[in-house]
Protein backbone atom coordinates (compact mmCIF):
# COMPACT_ATOMS: atom_id res chain seq x y z
CA UNK A 1 0.00 0.00 0.00
CA UNK A 2 1.29 3.51 -0.96
CA UNK A 3 0.91 5.89 1.31
CA UNK A 4 0.50 9.79 1.36
CA UNK A 5 -0.11 12.27 3.76
CA UNK A 6 -0.53 16.37 3.73
CA UNK A 7 -1.84 17.34 6.62
CA UNK A 8 -5.66 16.45 7.44
CA UNK A 9 -5.70 14.45 3.87
CA UNK A 10 -4.20 11.28 3.14
CA UNK A 11 -3.89 9.58 -0.15
CA UNK A 12 -3.45 5.59 -0.45
CA UNK A 13 -3.06 3.24 -3.07
CA UNK A 14 -3.52 -0.27 -2.49
CA UNK A 15 -1.69 -3.03 -4.31
CA UNK A 16 -4.29 -5.63 -3.72
CA UNK A 17 -8.06 -6.16 -2.96
CA UNK A 18 -9.92 -4.05 -0.28
CA UNK A 19 -10.03 -6.48 2.01
CA UNK A 20 -9.65 -7.43 5.54
CA UNK A 21 -6.16 -6.63 5.44
CA UNK A 22 -6.23 -3.35 3.74
CA UNK A 23 -8.97 -2.34 5.43
CA UNK A 24 -7.56 -2.67 8.77
CA UNK A 25 -4.67 -0.43 7.57
CA UNK A 26 -6.81 2.16 6.13
CA UNK A 27 -8.61 2.63 9.56
CA UNK A 28 -5.82 2.67 11.69
CA UNK A 29 -3.95 5.33 9.07
CA UNK A 30 -7.31 7.01 8.69
CA UNK A 31 -7.46 8.14 12.12
CA UNK A 32 -6.09 11.30 12.08
CA UNK A 33 -7.04 12.20 8.60
CA UNK A 34 -10.01 14.36 7.50
CA UNK A 35 -10.12 13.43 4.04
CA UNK A 36 -9.19 10.06 3.43
CA UNK A 37 -8.24 9.12 -0.41
CA UNK A 38 -8.23 5.39 -2.16
CA UNK A 39 -6.91 4.78 -5.25
CA UNK A 40 -8.64 1.38 -6.45
CA UNK A 41 -6.81 0.72 -9.81
CA UNK A 42 -5.16 -2.15 -8.85
CA UNK A 43 -8.02 -3.75 -6.62
CA UNK A 44 -10.56 -5.89 -7.52
CA UNK A 45 -12.68 -7.00 -4.56
CA UNK A 46 -14.53 -4.02 -2.08
CA UNK A 47 -15.60 -6.37 0.58
CA UNK A 48 -17.94 -6.45 3.46
CA UNK A 49 -14.81 -5.56 6.03
CA UNK A 50 -13.65 -2.74 3.51
CA UNK A 51 -17.11 -1.52 3.35
CA UNK A 52 -18.04 -1.35 7.29
CA UNK A 53 -14.83 0.58 7.36
CA UNK A 54 -15.84 3.03 4.92
CA UNK A 55 -19.20 3.32 6.77
CA UNK A 56 -17.04 4.00 10.01
CA UNK A 57 -14.94 6.80 8.66
CA UNK A 58 -18.11 8.31 6.79
CA UNK A 59 -19.93 8.42 9.99
CA UNK A 60 -17.55 9.95 11.73
CA UNK A 61 -17.55 12.84 9.57
CA UNK A 62 -14.53 12.47 7.64
CA UNK A 63 -14.67 13.13 3.77
CA UNK A 64 -13.93 9.60 1.67
CA UNK A 65 -13.24 9.35 -1.99
CA UNK A 66 -12.62 5.98 -3.75
CA UNK A 67 -10.55 6.80 -7.42
CA UNK A 68 -9.75 4.96 -9.62
CA UNK A 69 -12.39 2.12 -9.62
CA UNK A 70 -12.56 -0.52 -12.65
CA UNK A 71 -16.49 -0.57 -14.22
CA UNK A 72 -17.17 -4.24 -12.82
CA UNK A 73 -16.01 -3.33 -9.51
CA UNK A 74 -18.09 -0.03 -9.20
CA UNK A 75 -21.08 -2.03 -10.21
CA UNK A 76 -20.23 -5.15 -7.71
CA UNK A 77 -20.07 -2.10 -5.18
CA UNK A 78 -22.94 -0.73 -5.80
CA UNK A 79 -24.99 -3.66 -5.62
CA UNK A 80 -23.30 -4.78 -2.25
CA UNK A 81 -24.33 -1.19 -1.08
CA UNK A 82 -27.80 -2.14 -1.73
CA UNK A 83 -28.09 -5.43 -0.77
CA UNK A 84 -26.69 -4.31 2.99
CA UNK A 85 -28.91 -1.17 2.59
CA UNK A 86 -26.22 1.34 3.34
CA UNK A 87 -27.80 4.22 1.07
CA UNK A 88 -28.33 6.40 3.71
CA UNK A 89 -24.77 6.52 4.57
CA UNK A 90 -22.76 5.45 1.60
CA UNK A 91 -23.89 6.43 -2.15
CA UNK A 92 -21.61 6.25 -5.38
CA UNK A 93 -22.22 9.69 -6.46
CA UNK A 94 -20.55 10.76 -3.07
CA UNK A 95 -17.67 8.42 -2.56
CA UNK A 96 -16.50 7.47 -6.30
CA UNK A 97 -14.57 10.09 -7.79
CA UNK B 1 -10.50 -28.48 -14.46
CA UNK B 2 -11.43 -29.35 -10.78
CA UNK B 3 -8.63 -27.89 -8.35
CA UNK B 4 -8.85 -27.97 -4.55
CA UNK B 5 -6.21 -25.84 -2.30
CA UNK B 6 -5.03 -26.78 1.27
CA UNK B 7 -4.62 -23.62 3.43
CA UNK B 8 -4.19 -22.52 6.70
CA UNK B 9 -6.59 -19.92 7.91
CA UNK B 10 -4.01 -16.81 8.31
CA UNK B 11 -4.92 -13.76 6.77
CA UNK B 12 -2.45 -13.18 4.03
CA UNK B 13 -4.53 -16.15 2.07
CA UNK B 14 -7.63 -14.14 1.90
CA UNK B 15 -6.24 -11.91 -1.39
CA UNK B 16 -4.59 -15.15 -2.70
CA UNK B 17 -7.39 -17.32 -2.51
CA UNK B 18 -9.65 -14.50 -4.31
CA UNK B 19 -6.58 -13.50 -7.05
CA UNK B 20 -6.53 -17.86 -7.71
CA UNK B 21 -10.49 -18.09 -7.69
CA UNK B 22 -11.45 -14.82 -10.09
CA UNK B 23 -9.04 -16.53 -12.68
CA UNK B 24 -10.47 -20.02 -12.39
CA UNK B 25 -13.92 -18.57 -13.06
CA UNK B 26 -13.16 -17.20 -15.67
CA UNK B 27 -11.58 -20.36 -17.17
CA UNK B 28 -14.60 -21.77 -16.47
CA UNK B 29 -16.71 -19.72 -18.51
CA UNK B 30 -17.87 -17.09 -16.26
CA UNK B 31 -18.56 -13.45 -17.03
CA UNK B 32 -16.32 -10.65 -15.55
CA UNK B 33 -18.89 -9.52 -13.22
CA UNK B 34 -19.76 -13.21 -12.42
CA UNK B 35 -16.24 -14.16 -11.75
CA UNK B 36 -16.19 -10.97 -9.54
CA UNK B 37 -19.48 -11.97 -7.70
CA UNK B 38 -18.05 -15.43 -6.58
CA UNK B 39 -15.04 -14.15 -6.01
CA UNK B 40 -16.23 -11.69 -3.33
CA UNK B 41 -18.39 -14.24 -2.12
CA UNK B 42 -15.74 -16.87 -1.57
CA UNK B 43 -13.43 -13.68 0.11
CA UNK B 44 -16.42 -13.36 2.39
CA UNK B 45 -16.90 -16.70 3.84
CA UNK B 46 -12.50 -17.12 3.77
CA UNK B 47 -13.08 -14.04 5.50
CA UNK B 48 -15.16 -15.48 8.33
CA UNK B 49 -12.95 -18.59 8.57
CA UNK B 50 -10.47 -16.70 9.24
CA UNK B 51 -12.17 -14.06 12.09
CA UNK B 52 -14.15 -16.65 13.88
CA UNK B 53 -13.37 -20.49 13.45
CA UNK B 54 -10.32 -20.69 14.77
CA UNK B 55 -9.80 -18.22 17.43
CA UNK B 56 -6.33 -19.63 19.23
CA UNK B 57 -4.42 -20.29 16.03
CA UNK B 58 -4.53 -21.04 12.31
CA UNK B 59 -6.37 -24.36 11.44
CA UNK B 60 -6.90 -25.69 8.02
CA UNK B 61 -9.24 -24.71 5.23
CA UNK B 62 -9.77 -27.09 2.29
CA UNK B 63 -11.48 -25.05 -0.89
CA UNK B 64 -12.24 -27.20 -4.37
CA UNK B 65 -13.46 -25.60 -7.15
CA UNK B 66 -15.37 -28.16 -9.05
CA UNK B 67 -16.72 -26.48 -12.65
CA UNK B 68 -19.36 -28.39 -15.83
CA UNK B 69 -20.84 -26.90 -18.49
CA UNK B 70 -23.52 -24.54 -16.39
CA UNK B 71 -22.43 -24.60 -13.62
CA UNK B 72 -19.55 -23.34 -11.51
CA UNK B 73 -19.01 -24.42 -7.66
CA UNK B 74 -16.56 -23.43 -5.27
CA UNK B 75 -16.70 -26.02 -1.37
CA UNK B 76 -15.31 -24.54 1.59
CA UNK B 77 -14.61 -26.87 4.26
CA UNK B 78 -13.05 -26.05 7.54
CA UNK B 79 -12.86 -28.12 11.20
CA UNK B 80 -13.48 -25.02 13.27
CA UNK B 81 -15.98 -23.94 16.33
CA UNK B 82 -19.16 -24.90 15.31
CA UNK B 83 -21.52 -22.30 14.12
CA UNK B 84 -25.22 -21.66 13.36
CA UNK B 85 -25.13 -18.90 10.23
CA UNK B 86 -28.75 -18.75 11.38
CA UNK B 87 -27.74 -17.27 15.04
CA UNK B 88 -25.74 -14.55 12.86
CA UNK B 89 -28.39 -12.98 10.65
CA UNK B 90 -27.81 -9.33 9.33
CA UNK B 91 -29.78 -6.47 10.62
CA UNK B 92 -29.67 -3.16 8.36
CA UNK B 93 -31.46 -1.35 10.66
CA UNK B 94 -28.79 -2.49 13.40
CA UNK B 95 -26.40 -1.57 11.22
CA UNK B 96 -27.11 1.47 10.38
CA UNK B 97 -28.16 2.76 13.54
CA UNK B 98 -25.38 0.70 16.17
CA UNK B 99 -22.77 -0.25 13.73
CA UNK B 100 -23.53 -3.80 14.36
CA UNK B 101 -22.58 -5.56 10.65
CA UNK B 102 -22.71 -9.03 12.35
CA UNK B 103 -23.74 -11.62 9.48
CA UNK B 104 -23.05 -8.75 6.42
CA UNK B 105 -20.27 -11.32 4.55
CA UNK B 106 -23.18 -13.71 4.67
CA UNK B 107 -26.25 -11.36 3.53
CA UNK B 108 -24.05 -10.80 0.75
CA UNK B 109 -22.50 -14.37 0.17
CA UNK B 110 -26.69 -14.90 -0.01
CA UNK B 111 -27.10 -12.45 -2.59
CA UNK B 112 -24.38 -12.76 -4.89
CA UNK B 113 -24.50 -16.46 -6.05
CA UNK B 114 -27.00 -18.43 -7.57
CA UNK B 115 -27.06 -21.07 -4.43
CA UNK B 116 -25.50 -21.21 -1.01
CA UNK B 117 -25.74 -24.73 1.03
CA UNK B 118 -24.47 -24.42 4.70
CA UNK B 119 -23.91 -28.04 5.72
CA UNK B 120 -22.99 -28.98 9.50
CA UNK B 121 -21.32 -32.15 9.04
CA UNK B 122 -20.82 -32.94 12.79
CA UNK B 123 -17.02 -33.93 13.82
CA UNK B 124 -16.51 -33.92 10.36
CA UNK B 125 -16.68 -30.27 10.10
CA UNK B 126 -18.74 -27.56 8.57
CA UNK B 127 -18.92 -26.77 4.28
CA UNK B 128 -20.01 -23.59 2.73
CA UNK B 129 -20.61 -24.55 -1.25
CA UNK B 130 -21.68 -21.54 -3.32
CA UNK B 131 -22.39 -21.80 -7.35
CA UNK B 132 -22.48 -19.57 -10.10
CA UNK B 133 -24.76 -20.63 -13.13
CA UNK B 134 -22.74 -19.77 -16.65
CA UNK B 135 -24.16 -17.43 -18.79
CA UNK B 136 -24.93 -17.75 -22.32
CA UNK B 137 -26.92 -16.82 -24.94
CA UNK B 138 -29.54 -19.26 -25.79
CA UNK B 139 -30.28 -20.61 -29.66
CA UNK B 140 -33.87 -19.18 -29.53
CA UNK B 141 -32.12 -15.69 -29.39
CA UNK B 142 -29.76 -16.38 -32.15
CA UNK B 143 -32.31 -17.48 -34.31
CA UNK B 144 -34.89 -15.33 -36.54
CA UNK B 145 -38.31 -14.95 -34.41
CA UNK B 146 -39.98 -17.29 -37.02
CA UNK B 147 -38.00 -19.82 -37.20
CA UNK B 148 -39.84 -22.26 -35.11
CA UNK B 149 -39.79 -26.31 -34.13
CA UNK B 150 -39.45 -28.39 -37.33
CA UNK B 151 -43.33 -28.97 -38.73
CA UNK B 152 -42.63 -30.03 -42.37
CA UNK B 153 -43.22 -33.43 -43.76
CA UNK B 154 -40.55 -36.06 -44.41
CA UNK B 155 -37.57 -35.08 -46.37
CA UNK B 156 -36.72 -36.45 -49.83
CA UNK B 157 -34.53 -39.75 -49.92
CA UNK B 158 -31.06 -38.45 -49.15
CA UNK B 159 -27.31 -39.75 -48.32
CA UNK B 160 -26.02 -39.09 -44.80
CA UNK B 161 -22.55 -38.46 -44.32
CA UNK B 162 -21.38 -39.25 -40.31
CA UNK B 163 -18.39 -37.59 -38.59
CA UNK B 164 -17.28 -36.69 -35.25
CA UNK B 165 -18.16 -33.27 -34.04
CA UNK B 166 -16.20 -30.67 -33.74
CA UNK B 167 -16.53 -26.99 -31.75
CA UNK B 168 -17.73 -25.49 -35.57
CA UNK B 169 -20.74 -27.47 -34.91
CA UNK B 170 -21.88 -26.12 -31.73
CA UNK B 171 -24.60 -23.80 -32.95
CA UNK B 172 -26.13 -26.13 -35.55
CA UNK B 173 -26.50 -28.56 -32.77
CA UNK B 174 -28.55 -26.03 -30.46
CA UNK B 175 -30.50 -25.32 -34.07
CA UNK B 176 -31.51 -29.00 -34.34
CA UNK B 177 -32.58 -29.37 -30.79
CA UNK B 178 -34.38 -25.96 -30.80
CA UNK B 179 -35.96 -27.10 -34.31
CA UNK B 180 -36.71 -30.85 -32.87
CA UNK B 181 -37.72 -30.72 -29.82
CA UNK B 182 -38.96 -26.59 -29.30
CA UNK B 183 -38.31 -25.83 -25.35
CA UNK B 184 -39.03 -29.25 -23.78
CA UNK B 185 -35.42 -30.83 -24.28
CA UNK B 186 -34.68 -32.30 -20.91
CA UNK B 187 -31.20 -31.46 -21.42
CA UNK B 188 -30.80 -27.45 -21.10
CA UNK B 189 -27.38 -26.67 -21.92
CA UNK B 190 -27.98 -27.86 -25.92
CA UNK B 191 -29.60 -24.58 -25.73
CA UNK B 192 -26.48 -22.51 -25.54
CA UNK B 193 -24.18 -22.92 -28.43
CA UNK B 194 -21.22 -21.78 -26.30
CA UNK B 195 -21.77 -24.28 -23.36
CA UNK B 196 -21.60 -26.82 -26.07
CA UNK B 197 -18.66 -25.72 -27.97
CA UNK B 198 -16.93 -25.15 -24.13
CA UNK B 199 -17.97 -28.73 -23.30
CA UNK B 200 -16.12 -30.33 -26.40
CA UNK B 201 -13.01 -28.14 -25.65
CA UNK B 202 -12.45 -29.13 -22.21
CA UNK B 203 -13.11 -32.41 -22.99
CA UNK B 204 -16.31 -33.14 -21.57
CA UNK B 205 -18.01 -34.87 -24.20
CA UNK B 206 -16.97 -36.27 -27.58
CA UNK B 207 -20.39 -36.89 -30.44
CA UNK B 208 -20.71 -37.51 -33.90
CA UNK B 209 -22.82 -35.37 -36.27
CA UNK B 210 -25.15 -36.44 -39.32
CA UNK B 211 -25.41 -34.25 -42.13
CA UNK B 212 -27.15 -34.77 -45.45
CA UNK B 213 -25.15 -33.98 -48.58
CA UNK B 214 -26.68 -30.60 -48.64
CA UNK B 215 -25.43 -29.85 -45.53
CA UNK B 216 -27.92 -30.00 -43.76
CA UNK B 217 -27.85 -30.98 -39.66
CA UNK B 218 -30.26 -33.89 -39.20
CA UNK B 219 -28.46 -35.92 -36.15
CA UNK B 220 -26.33 -35.40 -32.87
CA UNK B 221 -25.57 -38.16 -30.42
CA UNK B 222 -23.05 -37.61 -27.49
CA UNK B 223 -21.13 -39.58 -24.87
CA UNK B 224 -20.55 -37.26 -21.79
CA UNK B 225 -17.92 -37.98 -19.16
CA UNK B 226 -20.60 -37.06 -16.26
CA UNK B 227 -18.62 -39.40 -13.87
CA UNK B 228 -15.17 -39.49 -12.29
CA UNK B 229 -14.41 -43.03 -14.07
CA UNK B 230 -13.59 -44.19 -17.64
CA UNK B 231 -17.32 -44.76 -18.22
CA UNK B 232 -19.73 -42.40 -20.64
CA UNK B 233 -23.17 -41.34 -20.21
CA UNK B 234 -25.04 -41.78 -23.43
CA UNK B 235 -26.92 -38.31 -22.84
CA UNK B 236 -27.99 -36.29 -25.61
CA UNK B 237 -29.46 -37.34 -29.10
CA UNK B 238 -31.27 -36.08 -31.38
CA UNK B 239 -32.80 -36.55 -35.32
CA UNK B 240 -34.61 -34.33 -36.98
CA UNK B 241 -38.05 -35.33 -37.55
CA UNK B 242 -38.10 -35.16 -40.84
CA UNK B 243 -35.55 -37.73 -41.05
CA UNK B 244 -36.57 -40.10 -38.64
CA UNK B 245 -36.84 -43.96 -38.86
CA UNK B 246 -34.01 -44.19 -41.64
CA UNK B 247 -31.63 -45.72 -39.53
CA UNK B 248 -29.23 -42.64 -38.42
CA UNK B 249 -30.07 -43.26 -34.47
CA UNK B 250 -28.40 -46.91 -35.49
CA UNK B 251 -25.79 -45.14 -37.40
CA UNK B 252 -24.90 -42.74 -34.29
CA UNK B 253 -24.92 -45.07 -31.67
CA UNK B 254 -22.43 -47.68 -33.52
CA UNK B 255 -20.15 -44.93 -34.34
CA UNK B 256 -20.02 -43.65 -30.36
CA UNK B 257 -19.55 -47.39 -29.36
CA UNK B 258 -16.89 -47.25 -31.77
CA UNK B 259 -15.03 -43.95 -30.42
CA UNK B 260 -15.53 -45.12 -26.99
CA UNK B 261 -14.00 -48.42 -27.37
CA UNK B 262 -10.80 -46.02 -29.17
CA UNK B 263 -11.15 -43.82 -26.06
CA UNK B 264 -10.73 -46.85 -23.81
CA UNK B 265 -13.85 -46.45 -22.39
CA UNK B 266 -14.64 -49.53 -20.13
CA UNK B 267 -19.12 -49.12 -20.36
CA UNK B 268 -22.20 -46.62 -21.60
CA UNK B 269 -24.70 -45.78 -19.07
CA UNK B 270 -28.14 -43.62 -20.11
CA UNK B 271 -30.67 -42.19 -17.69
CA UNK B 272 -34.10 -43.10 -19.29
CA UNK B 273 -37.28 -41.24 -17.68
CA UNK B 274 -39.92 -43.29 -16.54
CA UNK B 275 -43.11 -41.17 -17.60
CA UNK B 276 -43.08 -43.42 -20.39
CA UNK B 277 -41.57 -46.68 -21.74
CA UNK B 278 -39.78 -44.69 -24.73
CA UNK B 279 -36.52 -43.86 -23.59
CA UNK B 280 -35.94 -47.21 -22.13
CA UNK B 281 -37.34 -49.26 -24.99
CA UNK B 282 -34.61 -47.23 -26.76
CA UNK B 283 -31.57 -48.27 -24.16
CA UNK B 284 -33.02 -51.89 -24.27
CA UNK B 285 -32.98 -52.27 -28.17
CA UNK B 286 -29.62 -51.24 -27.94
CA UNK B 287 -28.67 -54.17 -25.64
CA UNK B 288 -28.35 -51.82 -22.82
CA UNK B 289 -29.13 -53.24 -18.92
CA UNK B 290 -31.18 -51.91 -15.93
CA UNK B 291 -29.21 -51.60 -13.38
CA UNK B 292 -30.87 -48.91 -11.16
CA UNK B 293 -34.11 -46.92 -10.58
CA UNK B 294 -33.62 -43.72 -9.02
CA UNK B 295 -36.36 -42.69 -6.90
CA UNK B 296 -37.90 -38.86 -8.25
CA UNK B 297 -34.58 -37.94 -9.69
CA UNK B 298 -35.65 -35.08 -11.68
CA UNK B 299 -38.43 -32.71 -9.94
CA UNK B 300 -41.35 -32.47 -12.48
CA UNK B 301 -41.57 -29.00 -12.20
CA UNK B 302 -38.75 -28.42 -14.42
CA UNK B 303 -40.09 -29.88 -17.14
CA UNK B 304 -43.38 -29.56 -17.56
CA UNK B 305 -43.94 -28.78 -20.48
CA UNK B 306 -42.60 -32.11 -21.42
CA UNK B 307 -44.87 -33.87 -18.94
CA UNK B 308 -47.99 -31.84 -18.38
CA UNK B 309 -49.62 -34.56 -16.95
CA UNK B 310 -47.19 -36.37 -14.73
CA UNK B 311 -47.83 -35.33 -11.29
CA UNK B 312 -44.63 -36.33 -9.13
CA UNK B 313 -41.15 -35.72 -9.71
CA UNK B 314 -39.71 -37.96 -12.11
CA UNK B 315 -37.93 -41.47 -11.71
CA UNK B 316 -35.15 -42.43 -13.72
CA UNK B 317 -33.92 -45.84 -14.76
CA UNK B 318 -29.86 -46.21 -15.04
CA UNK B 319 -29.12 -48.51 -18.11
CA UNK B 320 -25.71 -49.96 -18.80
CA UNK B 321 -23.97 -51.41 -21.36
CA UNK B 322 -20.06 -53.09 -20.70
CA UNK B 323 -17.91 -52.35 -23.33
CA UNK B 324 -15.04 -54.80 -21.71
CA UNK B 325 -14.83 -58.24 -21.55
CA UNK B 326 -14.99 -59.09 -17.63
CA UNK B 327 -16.79 -62.56 -17.10
CA UNK B 328 -16.60 -62.64 -13.44
CA UNK B 329 -15.77 -60.05 -10.52
CA UNK B 330 -15.77 -61.06 -7.10
CA UNK B 331 -16.88 -58.40 -4.22
CA UNK B 332 -18.77 -57.94 -1.30
CA UNK B 333 -22.65 -58.04 -1.38
CA UNK B 334 -24.49 -57.08 1.54
CA UNK B 335 -26.98 -59.85 2.33
CA UNK B 336 -30.09 -58.12 1.54
CA UNK B 337 -29.52 -57.29 -1.86
CA UNK B 338 -27.52 -60.07 -2.49
CA UNK B 339 -29.56 -61.97 -4.99
CA UNK B 340 -30.44 -59.27 -6.76
CA UNK B 341 -26.97 -57.37 -7.06
CA UNK B 342 -26.26 -61.53 -8.46
CA UNK B 343 -28.83 -61.38 -10.79
CA UNK B 344 -27.72 -57.69 -12.32
CA UNK B 345 -24.47 -58.70 -13.22
CA UNK B 346 -25.37 -61.34 -14.26
CA UNK B 347 -27.67 -59.55 -16.71
CA UNK B 348 -24.49 -57.80 -17.65
CA UNK B 349 -22.78 -60.90 -18.38
CA UNK B 350 -20.95 -61.24 -15.31
CA UNK B 351 -20.96 -63.73 -12.88
CA UNK B 352 -20.34 -62.12 -9.36
CA UNK B 353 -18.81 -64.33 -6.53
CA UNK B 354 -19.30 -63.22 -2.73
CA UNK B 355 -16.32 -62.48 -1.18
CA UNK B 356 -18.19 -63.72 2.13
CA UNK B 357 -17.48 -61.86 5.35
CA UNK B 358 -14.13 -60.33 5.96
CA UNK B 359 -12.93 -58.75 9.13
CA UNK B 360 -11.82 -55.27 8.38
CA UNK B 361 -11.79 -52.31 10.77
CA UNK B 362 -13.20 -48.57 10.23
CA UNK B 363 -11.17 -46.15 10.88
CA UNK B 364 -11.62 -42.86 13.01
CA UNK B 365 -13.31 -40.27 10.72
CA UNK B 366 -15.15 -41.35 7.22
CA UNK B 367 -13.90 -39.63 3.88
CA UNK B 368 -17.60 -38.97 1.79
CA UNK B 369 -17.74 -36.82 -0.79
CA UNK B 370 -20.94 -34.85 -0.96
CA UNK B 371 -22.15 -33.75 -5.10
CA UNK B 372 -25.54 -31.63 -5.50
CA UNK B 373 -27.53 -31.49 -8.12
CA UNK B 374 -28.34 -27.69 -7.53
CA UNK B 375 -30.84 -28.31 -10.43
CA UNK B 376 -32.30 -31.02 -9.66
CA UNK B 377 -32.16 -30.54 -6.13
CA UNK B 378 -30.85 -34.00 -5.29
CA UNK B 379 -27.25 -35.01 -3.69
CA UNK B 380 -24.89 -37.78 -3.89
CA UNK B 381 -22.75 -39.26 -1.03
CA UNK B 382 -20.02 -41.16 -2.36
CA UNK B 383 -18.43 -43.38 0.37
CA UNK B 384 -14.40 -43.08 -0.01
CA UNK B 385 -13.26 -44.39 3.18
CA UNK B 386 -15.43 -45.88 6.06
CA UNK B 387 -14.90 -44.57 9.30
CA UNK B 388 -16.97 -45.56 13.06
CA UNK B 389 -18.40 -42.26 12.10
CA UNK B 390 -20.40 -42.88 8.95
CA UNK B 391 -23.95 -43.20 9.42
CA UNK B 392 -23.93 -40.64 12.26
CA UNK B 393 -21.92 -38.46 9.34
CA UNK B 394 -24.25 -39.49 6.69
CA UNK B 395 -27.50 -38.90 8.81
CA UNK B 396 -25.96 -35.15 10.21
CA UNK B 397 -25.60 -34.46 5.85
CA UNK B 398 -29.17 -35.94 4.99
CA UNK B 399 -30.92 -33.88 7.37
CA UNK B 400 -28.78 -30.42 6.15
CA UNK B 401 -29.62 -31.05 2.79
CA UNK B 402 -32.59 -31.66 3.30
CA UNK B 403 -32.84 -28.48 5.17
CA UNK B 404 -31.43 -26.58 2.09
CA UNK B 405 -34.31 -27.76 0.29
CA UNK B 406 -32.29 -31.34 -1.39
CA UNK B 407 -35.17 -33.38 -2.06
CA UNK B 408 -33.68 -36.95 -2.58
CA UNK B 409 -30.33 -38.54 -1.38
CA UNK B 410 -28.59 -40.59 -2.87
CA UNK B 411 -25.66 -42.92 -1.81
CA UNK B 412 -22.84 -44.50 -3.43
CA UNK B 413 -21.09 -47.60 -1.35
CA UNK B 414 -18.02 -49.66 -2.84
CA UNK B 415 -18.59 -53.24 -3.33
CA UNK B 416 -15.18 -54.42 -3.07
CA UNK B 417 -15.04 -52.81 0.84
CA UNK B 418 -15.48 -55.30 3.47
CA UNK B 419 -17.13 -52.93 5.20
CA UNK B 420 -20.48 -52.29 2.92
CA UNK B 421 -21.80 -55.49 4.47
CA UNK B 422 -21.70 -54.51 7.25
CA UNK B 423 -23.02 -50.73 6.91
CA UNK B 424 -26.20 -51.41 4.99
CA UNK B 425 -28.21 -52.63 7.54
CA UNK B 426 -27.44 -49.55 9.26
CA UNK B 427 -27.79 -47.39 6.16
CA UNK B 428 -31.66 -49.37 5.86
CA UNK B 429 -32.78 -49.06 9.56
CA UNK B 430 -32.35 -45.00 9.01
CA UNK B 431 -34.80 -45.15 6.26
CA UNK B 432 -32.47 -45.84 3.22
CA UNK B 433 -34.06 -48.32 0.52
CA UNK B 434 -32.57 -49.71 -2.52
CA UNK B 435 -31.35 -48.30 -5.63
CA UNK B 436 -29.17 -50.83 -7.43
CA UNK B 437 -25.79 -51.26 -9.17
CA UNK B 438 -23.86 -48.49 -10.51
CA UNK B 439 -21.10 -50.45 -12.53
CA UNK B 440 -17.40 -48.92 -12.61
CA UNK B 441 -19.19 -45.38 -11.54
CA UNK B 442 -16.33 -44.00 -9.17
CA UNK B 443 -12.93 -44.67 -10.07
CA UNK B 444 -13.25 -47.80 -11.97
CA UNK B 445 -15.02 -49.39 -8.85
CA UNK B 446 -18.53 -51.00 -8.79
CA UNK B 447 -20.66 -49.50 -5.69
CA UNK B 448 -24.07 -50.23 -4.37
CA UNK B 449 -26.34 -47.07 -4.47
CA UNK B 450 -28.69 -46.60 -1.89
CA UNK B 451 -31.72 -43.65 -1.87
CA UNK B 452 -33.87 -41.78 0.97
CA UNK B 453 -36.57 -39.69 -0.60
CA UNK B 454 -37.80 -36.97 1.00
CA UNK B 455 -42.52 -36.49 0.21
CA UNK B 456 -44.53 -38.72 -0.78
CA UNK B 457 -43.79 -40.56 -4.19
CA UNK B 458 -46.39 -43.08 -5.82
CA UNK B 459 -44.44 -46.46 -7.06
CA UNK B 460 -47.12 -47.42 -8.93
CA UNK B 461 -47.08 -44.01 -11.11
CA UNK B 462 -43.46 -45.17 -12.19
CA UNK B 463 -43.57 -46.89 -15.68
CA UNK B 464 -41.21 -49.08 -16.05
CA UNK B 465 -39.93 -51.26 -19.09
CA UNK B 466 -37.68 -53.85 -18.35
CA UNK B 467 -38.09 -56.65 -16.11
CA UNK B 468 -35.27 -56.23 -14.01
CA UNK B 469 -36.35 -52.60 -13.40
CA UNK B 470 -39.54 -54.03 -11.95
CA UNK B 471 -37.72 -55.97 -9.63
CA UNK B 472 -35.95 -52.97 -8.69
CA UNK B 473 -39.23 -51.25 -7.81
CA UNK B 474 -40.83 -54.29 -6.08
CA UNK B 475 -37.34 -54.09 -3.92
CA UNK B 476 -37.81 -50.81 -2.91
CA UNK B 477 -41.39 -51.05 -1.98
CA UNK B 478 -40.22 -54.48 0.23
CA UNK B 479 -37.66 -51.66 1.96
CA UNK B 480 -40.16 -49.22 2.13
CA UNK B 481 -42.67 -51.51 4.01
CA UNK B 482 -39.91 -52.73 6.21
CA UNK B 483 -38.85 -49.65 7.35
CA UNK B 484 -42.28 -48.74 8.15
CA UNK B 485 -42.39 -51.66 10.34
CA UNK B 486 -39.27 -51.39 12.01
CA UNK B 487 -40.23 -47.39 12.93
CA UNK B 488 -43.40 -48.94 14.10
CA UNK B 489 -41.35 -51.24 16.26
CA UNK B 490 -39.26 -48.60 17.28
Amino acid sequence: MDVEKQGARLRVRLRRDFNLLTARKVNKLAADADEIYIDLARSRLIDSEALIVLVRLVRAGKTVKLTNLRATVKTILEECIHILGLEPVLTLEELVE
Amino acid sequence: MDVRLNLKSTVNVIGSVADFAYKWCLNAGLTEEDALRLTLALDELVTDIVLFAYRDEPGDLDISFRRSTSTVEVVIHELGEPFNPDRHQYNRQAALDEGNFEGAGFELVKHLVDDFIFLNKGKGGKEFRITKVIASEHIADLLPEDDLPDQRDLAPPTEYTLALMTEEDAEDVAKLIYRTYGYTYIKEDLYFPKKIEMALEQGDKFAVFVRTTAGEAVGYFAVLFTTNSKIGEVGEAVVSPRHRRRGIMTMMLDALIEESRRRGLLGLFGEAVTVHEISQRVNAKFNMKSTALLLAAFPTARYKDLVESYEQDISIVIDYVPLTDVSETACYLPEVYKDLLVDIYQSLGITARDRGVHAAAFVEESVVDVKISYAFRHALLVVEQYGEDLVERVLETTMGLNDEGIRVIFIDLPLDDPLTKIVVPDLRDCGFVFSGLMPLFHHERDYLRLQMVFGPLDLDQIVLYTDMAKTFRKQIEEDFQWTSKNKALA
